[in-house]
């Protein structure tokens, strides 16, 4: 009998074991699937949903999630609604309303229980609300609600919220899961929340990265001289409008391209050989390029190029840069200022030997049976100059038809053998063309001086002054002075 | 080379030398020159230069034997027309041409042979008169230095 009474006891207590177990065994299932769905959330709306699971009926009830903000010391001043579930009924709280910490309802009652979810049964009647709560709660038709504290190392994280608009009881397996969840989303809000902080920092970033490569890139392209940044194969990485200007492309169309698909080979190649020495150097190489100008093929513009190595975080050379500055015009003005300097020397060059051999042409023959020139030499004279007075002299000769040539050597201080030589020369030339020279002015000391050094000088016909040559070589044309 | 550039005018015989003679035609051309004036019995002989405007020593030699074969076959070489370069060329050379009368073109080169064949006429004749030569002053020759003292002094009175 005892064993009879005691068999349903002990039966009873065995059922009412394995029922707990089973209540256990789903709560368990109830929350590692919410473990499961809140690790795979992608936003907080999907946290919210992954508290909706089978055989926890969310679905009568209306779900938030806020998150807190708080100040320096730690406490919280809003409360931020972030999702909201089968929010069809009139919400206490919408998503994006920001609400006073102080001014919340449960914010004295929460503030004293932070650790543990607070359980409302009955808003009407629940003793842990004041009478503005009680009457805040029924202004918007909440009959239970179940408040569910985040916090994570002390500090208040955010909220969640299970309202029923009638009042509702909670068992005891409702309560375990809701004491399970806090846990689970404090980590996952947590987390959220950071994830949050992080991509706005990152999207803050990108923005500005963005805006100054914007900027950069505006700059580049309005700037006058091509600039680009090529990798180690070759392919542009960076280019300026004024780059794809130069080889006629469209904008961006540089970028990810070798110069050998749209420039000309030469330029190509030479420009590959530059990048070439750059990496061998590991320094900037600087060269002239001869360019194709978009405008006219016909002129080339000459370009100075700058290129560089550029280096990546760990100190190699990952690309090379360049800048190129047009220097045709200046090229231009140099070649032109050198060729008028040489023109002005050239001038000046020309009239100094007009200069140092005058020739001048004193009178002509009345038939036209040629003329009388006049060379008066003066100064030393030089092999050079030697040679240029020859040449004058045969110039002269042809181009007055001259017969005789009178060289005035008054002016020639002193003589050597070399004079003496250059000067029978140019007789012999002189006679070549068809002239007769006669040399005047010879002074004492050079007479002295060129029978003193041997020379023979019978055969040239020398007369004193220039005066008795004029009359000598009038004689040799025919012609003679006479009075009238 | 052609014949063409070998020509007669009365008792002149014309030679323009044609440019760039390689040294085979320059002996050719001499040979040809000398084989005409014996044709034609040439007093003159003008060589004319002005085509050609580059000279070696070569070519000098050959104006200086033409002028000395022409003279043993009883005619006078008159060379005319070289150009300043050649001139410059040929007297580096050394090659003076001593003996050679040359004139600046060919205009000239025939005045000088009228105006020499005529003294040479008026010479004869003079002779014939009165039965010794007269020392004409043909304007080449050396200057008489007696009248050119007389007409300097003339000047200098007025």
């Amino acid at each position: 009998m005892k064993d009879e009474t005691a068999r349903p006891d002990a039966l009873t207590a065995l059922q009412n074991e394995m029922v707990a177990l089973k209540v256990a065994l789903l709560q368990a299932q109830v929350l590692q699937a919410i473990s499961r769905d809140i690790s795979a959330a992608r936003d907080e709306q999907q946290l919210l949903q992954a508290l909706a699971q089978p055989g926890f009926d969310a679905d009568a009830c209306t779900v938030s999630l806020s998150y807190t903000v708080l100040d320096e010391n730690g406490t919280p001043t809003y409360l931020e609604t972030v999702a909201s579930l089968n929010a069809d009924t009139a919400q206490v709280s919408p998503v994006g309303m920001r609400m006073n910490w102080a001014r919340h309802p449960l914010a004295e009652v929460l503030t004293n229980h932070p650790d543990k979810p607070l359980y409302i049964a009955d808003a009407r009647t629940d003793p842990h609300l004041s009478k503005a709560a009680r009457a805040y709660l029924a202004r918007f038709g909440v009959g239970a609600e179940v408040a569910i504290p985040l916090r994570h190392a002390g500090q208040w994280v955010g909220l969640i919220i299970f309202d029923w608009q009638t009042p509702h009881h909670f068992s005891d397996y409702e309560r375990a899961i809701f004491d399970g969840i806090s846990p689970l989303m404090t980590v996952a809000v947590q987390n959220r929340r950071l994830v949050d902080r992080l991509e706005k920092i990152v999207a803050a970033r990108t923005a500005e990265l963005h805006e100054s490569q914007f900027l950069f890139q505006t700059f580049l392209d309005n700037f006058p001289d091509l600039a680009f940044a090529r990798d180690l194969q070759g392919h542009f990485i960076l280019s300026n409008r004024a780059l794809e200007i130069t080889f006629a492309l469209r904008p961006g169309e540089a970028v990810g391209r070798t110069l050998h698909d749209f420039a000309p080979q030469e330029v190509a190649d030479c420009l590959w050989t530059s990048q070439q020495d750059v990496l061998a150097q590991q320094g900037p190489v600087a060269l002239e390029v001869t360019l194709p100008a978009p405008d006219d093929p016909l002129a080339p513009r000459v370009k100075y190029l700058v290129e560089f190595p550029l280096y990546d975080a760990d100190n190699r050379v990952y690309a090379v840069g360049g800048v190129a500055n047009d220097i045709t015009d200046r090229k231009q003005a140099q070649a032109e200022r050198e060729r008028l300097q040489h023109e002005v020397i050239v001038t000046q060059q020309q009239a100094l030997k007009e200069l140092a051999t005058p020739i001048i042409p004193i009178m002509k023959h009345p038939d036209g049976k040629g003329s009388i020139l006049v060379m008066p030499l003066i100064g030393s004279i030089d092999a050079l100059r030697a040679g240029d007075i020859m040449r004058a002299l045969l110039a002269g000769i042809s181009a007055h038809r001259a017969k005789v040539v009178i060289l005035d050597m008054t002016g020639v201080p002193l003589v050597d053998t070399s004079i003496i030589n250059y000067l029978n020369r140019t007789i012999q030339a002189a006679r070549l063309k068809g002239a007769q020279t006669i040399i005047t002015g010879i002074s004492d000391v050079v007479a002295e001086t060129i029978v003193d050094l041997g020379i023979d000088w019978s055969y040239a016909t020398t007369l004193s002054d220039l005066h008795t040559g004029l009359i000598a070589a009038l004689r040799v044309l025919g012609l003679r002075l006479s009075k009238f | 080379m052609e014949t063409s550039t070998i020509q007669k005018l009365e008792n002149l015989l014309l030679v323009s030398v044609p440019r760039d003679l390689m040294d085979d035609e320059v002996l050719r051309l001499r040979r040809q020159v000398v084989r005409e004036i014996r044709k034609y019995h040439s007093r003159w002989v003008m060589l004319d230069f002005s085509a050609v405007d580059i000279c070696d020593s070569f070519f000098g030699r050959f104006i200086q034997s033409t002028a000395d074969m022409v003279g043993l076959m009883g005619a006078d070489v008159i060379v005319s027309g070289l150009q300043d370069a050649v001139v410059e060329t040929m007297i580096e050379l050394g090659m003076t041409l001593e003996n050679i009368r040359a004139v600046l073109d060919l205009d000239d080169a025939l005045a000088l042979s009228r105006t020499v064949q005529r003294t040479e006429m008026y010479t004869q004749g003079m002779k014939a008169l009165n039965g010794h030569d007269i020392d004409w002053d043909n304007g080449w020759d050396a200057l008489d230095m007696d009248s050119l003292h007389r007409d300097t002094h003339a000047i200098a009175e007025v």
